[in-house]
């Protein structure tokens, strides 16, 4: 176990899932002195029959629900954020529920810095204050979330805002919310969330709390991915994903930007490829490269939650941070039939590359050596195979 | 501007049936605590060891239904009906929904593991509500087939551990207590 | 990793850690807009130099509103009456509570007073009853046991009614938690090993008991591990910051870890000796942490032989069967207890028989154990417990924890067996 000299952690949101979880959300709010919710959506997960469920889960409570506001679309505009402000005041809420992917959760946490702050301008809020009182604020995660609804962020129109008071209150994760999914559709974001929480505790900083935020994401997400995809999907598994995901984003929140996430990001950007697809793809050959060209190549414990206690106790210690890559490397290779595990699939032109490598590079060079950012691009784009650290 | 009207305020639904079952399963419980207080001689010491004002509220949040269980001027444990107004509660056990207490009288969930899974929210002394907890287990055992009891509780007794008061002639009391009045 | 039908987490508490780590403490009162915090401790911890380096850290930007340093062992109703008057004649606006769990829940029960501007707590008992927002309360622990700076809930004593009292609510979680390795440094050797042998029970009963969750399992493990790694040499070495560290933090995983999936038997017999007899709560948790796993094994023999790898590491599970590893790891908390006694020379008791207060006489006679098996029933923790104790049952643990002699596992009445492993009596 490593601990660093000094480290800060903090995970604010409470996490409740299971059978009944949302039957909670009146309760819970009462505690926390509001009784008036505005839900934040988007029509996907109305027409889902969500929102119904949600306001049964009301049933007996008493209590009024402000409104269903569904406006949010695949784009996170401003707009849609000062019309939910003007709803949510029109109606008196004071609270706001969040229910579907993270644009909902970007637009719910934007919202709640302009309801609190009373105002209308949320170009102010472009460096925000460290201690602010925001409003009551719960995520219901569906099958659409990404991690990023339980994490610091928001963005909106493109800007970022970022805060550890825009963290959920709580998360409230039930197994109703999380309607079937394609195979694609529930493999991205679960690769996604993953790489995330490996890179976290790949990385120099890693501390023993944000590292069992880690290790807790990183098995549940390992052990239910197959069984999610395949065979129907149970309902289990989509609840172990879920929690796998939403646990993700506490560790992402936690951890400085790794090079893996940081290439993805800026791929996206310049492909128009899904973030999600990006990660995927990139998340075996990031850590192939970790394994060699970084000084302290790959850290064992990160076979534990890949592989399980037994698998992880049986390997020698100098193989298991190998094992675990290898491990993670043909999880990825694992889906070839469901999503494309090659940049060259995506048919991205080498210039892009390479432009890419230079916007990521310079952050990143002194950890992992000049070139790097390049190599692991270049491998993803092959689709080279485990390397066992040898290239 | 965009039009608010597109989006109304929902009101929250009732949910009668399930409160109605719930009710009715409390007032069974109910009069099945004040029967077993009879007759079985371990219910009969857990009261006996309870303060004399001793009453108890079990009652599902936020409208009921609920039931009142206490000790009356003579020490006799007695079933007080729903209505908390002019009692002196010493012990509040709020289950925090409906649908929590449809899991625990549907018996899916044990009190143990409701309690586990945080879906009862009690005030009082801590005494008082292991107390009262046992006694919900042992009353169990009288009032369900061992087949639903067993998993409700963590370890049934053992037939052969039982007193035979509670194996059938206690079970017959019991029951004909509840159900008369 | 199982995933439960139903689990909650909250840890919502900022958690800075280091060697250095109190020179945060005026950017977490900026934070916080707070500018004149009262500090809470205990004779002892002051007397060990502890608030000086707060102070400095303090420096000259932020003024405190005074230390109050008279704390008792065990925090109790009339001290945090005295402490919420001084709070306010002071017109201080935070608490930094310095101390180990004593001070910590002390401290909590302040904040609820000053925060709710009452002089009752017992308007405060039980779940619910705090809706709002407290003061800040920024918790340095300077014991690594309770984890109380990472719980939900203060233990808080009425002497006069003779009662604990349990406030549990997520607004007593602290603001800050500030694990300093310089905090620890002056902790006895007796006081280190069963200080952290009560974060090792935390840690051990949240990964067995019924709340368990997927988070309260990976923080308990790394928990064990790094106490484990770390215990003897805090016990030897009083110097080596970096055990001292190790400790601090696996105190603050196992706090996060019980604080959401709750303790057992071991805590709810352990209080009971410690409401009896006054032995200190640590004390209690090393001599039973083993009669508690023995007890459940039927239940739980697959979770405590998972529990082998943090404490014995990965050879040790890798060279055992499964069916081997349950009384291994009871085993290897045995020898551990051993070791610990050897260590303090002899201040650290492996049975109930073996503690002894300052002038050696025993604590805990054998003629109380009967009331102690009484009062244990009647403690919240069983809830959680996955086997049921009755009052029989409970003693028969005592007896054989006063003795040090292992359970007679043929003797434990069993309900179900819903352990994979199945361990031989
Ligand atoms: N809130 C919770 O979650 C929780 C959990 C477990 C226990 N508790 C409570 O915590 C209390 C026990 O706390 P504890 O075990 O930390 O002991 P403690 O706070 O009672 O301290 C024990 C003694 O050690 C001294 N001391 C503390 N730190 C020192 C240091 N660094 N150097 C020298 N001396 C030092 C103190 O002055 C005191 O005399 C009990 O009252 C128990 O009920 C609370
Ligand atoms: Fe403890």
């Amino acid at each position: 176990m490593q601990i660093p000299d000094y480290f800060k952690f903090f995970n604010k949101t409470r996490i409740i899932s299971g059978k009944k979880a949302l039957e909670n959300i009146p309760y819970e709010l009462q505690s926390m002195d509001s009784v008036k919710p505005l839900v934040v959506t988007d029509k996907r997960s109305v027409d889902e029959g969500l929102a119904k469920i949600l306001i049964d889960a009301y049933g007996d409570s008493g209590l009024v629900i402000g409104a269903v506001f569904d406006g949010v679309t695949g784009y996170t505009s401003t707009k849609a954020v000062l019309d939910a402000a003007q709803l949510f005041r029109a109606r008196g809420c004071d609270s706001i529920i969040a229910m579907g992917g993270e644009n909902c959760a970007f637009t719910a946490k934007a919202l709640n810095l302009l309801v609190s702050y009373k105002t209308d301008d949320l170009l102010q809020f472009d460096s925000l204050p460290d201690n602010m009182h925001l409003r009551p604020f719960i995520v219901i995660p569906t099958s659409d979330s990404s991690g990023r609804e339980t994490s610091t962020r928001s963005v909106i129109d493109g800007r970022i805002y970022e805060s550890d008071e825009l963290m959920p209150d709580i998360a409230v994760i039930d197994p109703r919310m999380l309607k079937k999914r394609g195979k694609a559709e529930t493999i991205l974001p679960a690769l996604r969330a993953m790489a995330e929480a490996v890179e976290a505790c790949t990385e120099d900083a890693a501390n023993p709390m944000n590292d069992s935020f880690a290790f807790a994401s990183i098995q549940l997400i390992c052990e239910n991915l197959a069984a999610a995809v395949n065979g129907g999907g149970s309902v289990k598994a989509r609840l172990g994903l879920a929690n796998g995901i939403a646990i993700s984003g506490i560790v992402w929140s936690n951890a400085p930007e790794g090079i893996g996430s940081a290439l993805a990001e800026e791929l996206a950007m310049r492909t128009g490829n899904s973030r999600e697809l990006c990660a995927a793809i990139l998340l075996p050959h990031t850590l192939d490269y970790k394994l060699k060209n970084t000084k302290k190549s790959v850290r064992g414990e990160l076979l534990l939650p890949v592989a399980g206690i037994d698998r992880y106790c049986a390997a020698a210690e100098a193989e298991r941070g190998l094992l675990g890559v290898e491990e993670i490397f043909g999880m990825v290779k694992g889906m070839s039939k469901h999503i494309p595990v090659t940049l060259k699939e995506l048919n991205i032109p080498r210039y892009i590359l390479e432009s890419t490598a230079e916007a990521v590079e310079d952050s990143f060079a002194k950890m992992y050596g000049k070139g790097g950012a390049l190599m692991i691009l270049e491998s993803a784009y092959n689709g080279d195979g485990f390397s066992g650290g040898k290239k | 501007m965009m039009n608010i009207n597109k989006y109304p305020e929902i009101k929250s639904g009732s949910k009668l049936i399930k409160k109605i079952y719930v009710a009715v399963m409390l007032w069974i419980v109910g009069r099945a605590i004040q029967a077993a207080s009879r007759v079985d001689r371990e219910v009969k010491e857990e009261f006996g060891r309870l303060s004399d004002d001793f009453m108890m509220h079990l009652h599902v949040l936020p409208s009921g239904p609920g039931m009142i269980v206490g000790k009356d001027k003579n020490g006799k444990v007695r079933y007080m009906g729903w209505n908390p107004k002019g009692k002196k509660i010493t012990l509040d056990m709020k289950v925090k929904n409906i649908e929590g207490a449809i899991l625990m009288f549907t018996f899916q969930e044990s009190t143990c593991v409701a309690s586990a899974n945080n879906r009862l929210a009690v005030s009082g002394n801590v005494p008082d509500t292991m107390a009262f907890i046992r006694i919900l287990n042992i009353v169990e055992t009288y009032l369900l087939p061992k087949i639903i009891t067993s998993l409700a509780v963590k370890r049934y007794p053992k037939w052969s551990q039982m007193s035979p008061l509670r194996k059938y002639a206690g079970r017959v009391l019991v029951y004909v207590r509840t159900f008369t009045f | 990793m199982q995933i439960p039908g139903y689990y909650e987490f909250c840890n919502k508490v900022k958690t800075v850690s280091g060697h250095n780590a109190l020179d945060k403490l005026p950017e977490m009162l900026a934070s916080v807009n707070s500018v004149k915090p009262l500090i809470i401790t205990d004779k002892g911890v002051n007397g060990a130099g502890l608030i000086e380096p707060v102070k400095k850290a303090l420096g000259t930007k932020v003024k405190s509103g005074g230390v109050y340093d008279d704390v008792p062992a065990d925090s109790d109703v009339k001290t945090i009456k005295d402490i919420a008057a001084k709070y306010r004649a002071a017109k201080c606006d935070s608490i930094i509570a310095v101390g180990g769990g004593s001070v910590l829940d002390t401290a909590k029960g302040v904040n609820i007073l000053v925060s709710e501007n009452s002089d009752n707590l017992m308007n405060f008992v039980g779940f619910g009853a705090l809706k709002r927002r407290l003061k800040p309360l920024i918790a340095v622990p300077t014991t690594s046991g309770t984890g109380s700076e990472m719980t939900l809930v203060a233990v808080i004593a009425d002497h006069e009614r003779d009662v604990k009292m349990l406030f549990p609510s997520l607004f007593l979680l602290p603001d800050f938690a500030v694990l300093d390795s310089r905090m620890t440094k002056t902790l006895p050797a007796a006081l280190t090993a069963f200080t952290a042998m009560d974060a090792m029970t935390h840690a051990c009963e949240a990964y067995t008991c019924l709340s368990k969750n997927p988070l309260s399992d990976s923080t308990a493990v790394m928990a064990i591990k790094l106490i484990s790694d770390n215990i003897m040499q805090g016990v030897k070495k009083p110097g080596d910051m970096e055990a001292r560290l190790a400790l601090a933090n696996a105190s603050a995983l196992a706090g996060m870890s019980f604080s959401n999936s709750m303790v057992g038997m071991i805590h709810a017999i352990g209080h009971s000796i410690g409401a009896i007899c006054h032995v200190p709560h640590g004390v209690c948790m090393s001599v039973l942490l083993p009669y508690g796993l023995e007890y459940n094994l039927h239940k739980t023999g697959l979770l405590t032989g998972e529990l082998l790898f943090p404490l014995k590491g990965e050879e040790a599970y890798n060279s055992a069967k499964a069916e081997e590893r349950p009384l291994l790891t009871i085993r290897a908390i045995r020898e551990m207890n051993s070791e610990l006694r050897k260590a303090t020379g002899g201040k650290h008791p492996t049975c109930l028989k073996e503690i002894v207060d300052r002038d050696g006489n025993m604590m805990v006679p054998r003629e109380v154990l009967s009331d102690i098996a009484h009062l244990s029933l009647n403690d919240g923790a069983m809830v959680y417990n996955p086997e049921d104790l009755d009052y029989n049952d409970a003693l028969m643990v005592l007896e054989k924890a006063w003795e040090g002699e292992p359970l007679d596992r043929k003797k434990i009445r069993k309900g179900k067996q819903t352990s994979l492993v199945k361990v031989k009596d």
